[in-house]
């Protein structure tokens, strides 16, 4: 589905990101993972085509990111609350979300009545701004229109930060039934390594802008990232 | 309704313009008439829409216990427009819900009174100066001038999220022309008391409009490609510099420039009418041409991508 290669980025002089080529396949539930400046979110950047790659490229279902706009019509994203349009209300978001997926008002209707758990009252039919709603609340908003229109490819970044437990817990399972019905293709990246061990099939570690680990989530995943980020503190 | 509006206008348009009758400018205001009709038909259409979704748009927010039903209701018929439905209700809300946005569509209609300085200084100004020009284009300008110099930098928030849409970037800058097209249509109509100071002034606000139209508003959307400082849409409103460089200023040199060049040659050469036509001429051309050039602009804004994401992304 996806396909990363030979992608670096330099600021500079400054190398922020150099990975060699490796492979989402569609439906994988992807965990990116690494501590601060590790280069996740200029990967996402790079998938999302907005910052330009200094070297190598990334093609998205057969479409080369930076040369085409064709990977728009699949692809959901949110990485963070620049995503949302402040002067408008939930639902108005929503809805001009909607209508650049090709949904009418019903459709976007139809659509978020499944997350009337999730908004827990706090969203939808409010008279609020996005702008005034809480951070934890924006989160939910971005991260559900990201969904919208049936992406085929979903990006998340850090989407667990900022949430209640129980707004945590309801996100693993939203993202879980994506994966199971939809065969939708998630990278979520994350600073909770329980989230992504829970969530994802196959986590990749960054460190300084290089893919250090490559693996796939079994029970003891979480063990393995725990014991290589504290001996990181150790060395 | 809107049929009944559009001929009430016509009559008044005929009215107006064969009320006037000096004996030598006669035969101009046929040829005036011609030019000027389709134009005014087109784009009544839209001012009329225009005028009731912002008054709507208004009674909204003043009345503030409405329930979210009647919010979102109110703007339905925009879907008129079609694809650009979604951009202009946006806008709408965008310029109503910000302070220094709001500040600076109100402002513009303060612009009005621009006429009024320039007209009535005959000592200092000439006759028929090309100052005065200078004062008829600020009077119908004032939109395009203060809110049209900032696009896209209005939108520089939320420029990244717009960026991974599958928005049609041609439909985006289309909203905007029709957006700057139409407020200075309405202003253009609000000018209409400036006959009390002659014909001849009015017709150069009438000049000066149709190259606002034709030609600033596309100017002005390419030189948005420049555009490159963040605009934070929450600051206040007053004495905020946000957003402005020197190139702010160069702008000014043409879209003031050209008009003002083209009435003086005209003017001495041939004669008044010629250079009221010169002006009116350019920015019909503008209008005529408006596919190809807004082709060139949007290859442009797609090409400088990076550079606008990034520069947007600087925050204070």
């Amino acid at each position: 589905m996806i396909q990363v290669k030979n992608i670096s980025k330099k600021y500079g002089s400054i190398e922020v990101l150099n990975v060699q080529s490796f492979d989402i396949p569609a439906g994988e539930s992807f965990g990116l993972v690494g501590n601060n400046g590790a280069g996740k979110t200029t990967l996402f950047n790079l998938l999302l085509d907005l910052i330009r790659p200094t070297t190598g490229s990334i093609t998205s279902s057969n479409v080369v990111v930076n040369k085409s706009e064709e990977w728009k019509t699949f692809t959901g994203s949110f990485i963070d609350e620049s995503f949302l349009i402040g002067y408008l209300t939930p639902n108005e978001y929503f809805e001009f979300i909607g209508e650049l997926r090709g949904m009418n008002k019903a459709d976007v209707h139809t659509f978020l009545q499944q997350f009337e758990e999730f908004f827990n009252g706090e969203i939808l039919g409010k008279k609020k701004f996005l702008r005034d709603l809480s951070k934890g609340n924006q989160k939910k908003a971005g991260i559900i229109a990201a969904l919208m229109g049936n992406p085929k490819v979903v990006i998340l970044d850090e989407p667990f930060a900022n949430l209640d437990p129980t707004t945590q817990i309801r996100l693993k399972n939203i993202i879980k039934k994506l994966k199971e019905n939809k065969g939708v293709t998630v990278l979520i990246s994350s600073h909770d390594l329980s989230h992504v061990t829970e969530v994802c099939d196959r986590i990749v570690v960054l460190e300084k802008g290089n893919l250090v680990k490559d693996i796939t989530t079994t029970a003891l995943s979480l063990k393995e990232l725990e014991s290589y980020f504290s001996s990181s503190l150790e060395n | 309704m809107l049929l009944g509006g559009v001929v009430t206008l016509q009559q008044f348009g005929i009215y107006d313009f064969t009320g006037i009758s000096v004996t030598i400018f006669n035969s101009l205001y046929t040829n005036w008439f011609f030019v000027l009709v389709p134009l005014v038909l087109l784009i009544t259409f839209y001012v009329i829409n225009y005028k009731k979704l912002k008054n709507q748009l208004y009674l909204d927010d003043a009345i503030q216990t409405k329930t979210k039903e009647a919010n979102t209701s109110d703007l339905s018929f925009v879907d008129n427009f079609g694809d650009l439905a979604p951009f202009i209700k946006n806008e709408m809300r965008l310029i109503w819900r910000n302070k220094r946005t709001k500040m600076v569509f109100l402002m513009s209609f303060l612009f009005l009174f621009y006429g009024l300085y320039f007209f009535t200084q005959p000592e200092e100004f000439g006759e028929n100066s090309a100052l005065l020009i200078f004062g008829a284009l600020f009077t119908t300008g004032g939109f395009i001038t203060n809110y049209g110099q900032f696009i896209p930098a209005w939108d520089s928030e939320y420029y990244r999220m717009m960026m991974t849409q599958n928005i049609s970037y041609r439909k985006y800058l289309e909203s905007k022309w029709l957006l700057m097209s139409v407020v200075t249509l309405c202003l253009y109509l609000l000018s209409i008391p400036y006959l009390y100071f002659g014909v001849d002034k009015f017709l150069m606000i009438t000049a000066g409009t149709i190259f606002n139209i034709g030609f600033t508003t596309l100017f002005l959307l390419f030189t948005g490609s420049y555009n490159r400082k963040r605009i934070d849409l929450e600051a206040s409103g007053f004495s905020n510099t946000q957003g402005i460089s020197a190139t702010q200023f160069l702008i000014f040199i043409p879209i003031m420039g050209i008009p003002m060049l083209f009435f003086s040659v005209f003017n001495y050469f041939v004669g008044f009418n010629a250079g009221i036509l010169a002006i009116a001429s350019f920015g019909v051309l503008g209008i005529l041409l408006k596919n190809p050039i807004m082709n060139f602009i949007e290859k442009k804004y797609i090409k400088d991508k990076y550079a606008t994401i990034h520069g947007f992304n600087q925050k204070k």
